[in-house]
């Protein structure tokens, strides 16, 4: 599978805001997902937020979206696109204490989706500055992408996408400590 | 029975009349969607499962040594073969340590039951135990395994319950054995009784996601099997047979070959309770959700379970697949758990619970 790891901070690129007003808590209440309007219209989505808020993910979920891609941006040959967005943060600091630390995180996760067959598809994780509450620090944006020879077909892809790159999710977010060691 | 018609969406969120003991099923607010149910019901937090329990595995076909193995929750000696015994079969690609069969045996236990948690050829990590694939119509297994322990222990009141694809071995079992002893009532929720409908209802778009998972556990199960059992599940045969990418593909280029079916059609066929559920002959309930997203009940079939009067066929709207998360508090939450213990529970008390 194409993945892929990127780092966005200053310069007026994006900020995490993990608290925003419309956060759900899907941790503490998974069968909240349902007030999530987009992963209610797209169950696959809701799958995926409680498999990453769900208990041996180390990781919580802020923000999401899901949208058709633009005709520019699809896979050759095809005809539709769907794509969608899910913002994380790790469970121990909620948030990465050091980008290097996110950016860590990320790559081990593109590492487990290499081998991964999912044609059409692609992964893009963003490392952003992030917010949650008074802690500062880093998240990530993980962007999925599927195409295919209709809406339908591109949503059949990026349903299987969204349950593999769940399947991957590493187990533990590198201590911040050790990634300053090894950079 | 007859239909009741759910006069305003508040208060009737049922079809059919409910048996006597069943609370009427509210979705858990902002859960009134099949897929939700189902998906949040995987996910949903359950209390940690304590209890032990004893392991035996059980050979179900003298012909090729398959065993089953089995997970055993046995009441004192003395009082063992009076308590109603509740034999428990996961759905497809679940275990017996499965969540809801953790559940609802945790739930059995408490009340005095004798619990045994059966796992499927294969399932629970036992894919040494077989040279055989497994599949819905092995319903023979569910009933050595019935008779196993009723001679071992000497049970005198049986209880099957079956949740998805265990649900319709269970049901088939009953339909084949009518009201043989020990069996005294069965519980099926979600019951995948028409196998056909319900595999090609899980290869429509919305249901990808249910059929990935299922035929992701099934590839790496066959892989398994061809590690164990290279003679059989020969790894040039398999690659030939070329991508499954449906439970139909599987069902017609894997299990088929191997289980000696003449194709999928003929497996879903002879495998299906459909064929046997007017012979059930013990009180039974079936649960089904009218939004469950890939069981689908032909109109015979419904006319079916409707016609015999040992069926209490409950029917939602909601409650999506195995899932039926109610607006209910604490226990009762979970609501298909918390309905089938109250519909075996004068099983408990009595010989025959009417």
């Amino acid at each position: 599978m194409d993945a892929e790891c990127d780092v966005e901070i200053g310069g007026g690129a994006p900020v995490i805001e993990a608290l925003w007003p419309g956060f759900v808590d899907l941790r503490r209440s998974p069968e909240r997902v349902g007030e999530i309007q987009e992963a209610a219209a797209f169950a696959p989505l809701a799958a995926l937020l409680l498999t990453l808020n769900g208990e041996t993910s180390p990781l919580w979920t802020s923000k999401c979206d899901r949208w058709e891609q633009e005709m520019e941006e699809l896979e050759a040959g095809c005809q539709s696109g769907l794509a969608c967005y899910v913002d994380l943060l790790p469970v121990q600091s909620a948030v990465f204490l050091r980008w290097e630390q996110a950016e860590a995180f990320c790559l081990q996760w593109v590492a487990c989706l290499g081998p991964v067959s999912a044609p059409q598809c692609r992964v893009e994780f963003v490392v952003r500055q992030a917010f949650a509450g008074e802690s500062e620090g880093f998240g990530i944006t993980a962007y999925l992408a599927a195409s295919g020879s209709d809406q339908s077909d591109a949503a059949c892809a990026l349903a299987a996408l969204m349950a593999a790159f769940a399947d991957v999710i590493p187990s533990a977010v590198p201590p911040a400590t050790a990634v300053s060691k090894l950079q | 029975m007859n239909i009741k018609i759910p006069e305003n969406a508040e208060s009737d969120h049922w079809i059919t009349g409910l048996p006597a003991g069943l609370r009427p099923f509210v979705p858990c607010r902002g859960l009134a969607n099949g897929h939700l149910q189902t998906i949040v019901a995987n996910y949903f937090p359950r209390p940690a499962f304590l209890l032990e329990s004893a392991a035996v595995t059980v050979e179900v076909d003298p012909s090729d040594g398959s065993r089953v193995l089995c997970h055993c929750h046995w009441q004192p000696e003395g009082i063992r073969p009076s308590r109603l015994t509740l034999l428990l079969v996961h759905g497809l690609e679940g275990s017996s340590g499965s969540r809801y069969i953790r559940a609802i045996t945790a739930r059995a236990w408490a009340a005095g039951c004798n619990v045994i948690r059966m796992n499927m050829r294969n399932c629970g990590g036992t894919e040494a135990l077989t040279p055989t694939l497994y599949h819905s119509g092995l319903s023979g297994d569910v009933g050595v395994v019935l008779r196993h322990f009723t001679g071992l222990f000497g049970l005198q009141r049986v209880a099957l319950v079956g949740y998805s694809m265990g649900g319709n071995l269970v049901l088939k079992l009953a339909g084949e054995w009518g009201g043989q002893h020990p069996l005294c009532a069965v519980a099926a929720v979600c019951p995948a009784i028409d196998l056909a409908p319900g595999a090609d209802a899980l290869h429509e778009p919305a249901n990808r996601p249910y059929e990935w998972r299922f035929l992701q556990g099934l590839m790496a199960r066959l892989r398994r099997k061809s590690e164990l059992f290279p003679d059989i599940y020969r790894a040039d045969e398999l690659k030939e047979m070329g991508p499954v990418r449906s439970i139909r593909q599987f069902d017609e280029k894997i299990l088929s070959r191997y289980w000696g079916f003449k194709g999928a059609d003929d497996y879903y066929h002879r495998a299906a309770a459909a064929r046997v559920v007017e012979r059930i002959a013990v009180p039974t309930l079936i649960l089904h959700a009218q939004d469950d997203p890939f069981i689908r009940l032909l109109p015979e079939t419904r006319a079916k379970l409707l016609d015999n009067p040992c069926i209490d066929f409950v029917e939602t709207l909601h409650g999506g697949h195995c899932a039926y998360l109610s607006r209910d508090k604490k226990d009762e939450i979970h609501w298909a758990e918390a309905g089938v213990m109250r519909y075996l529970q004068p099983f408990a008390r009595t010989g025959n619970g009417r």
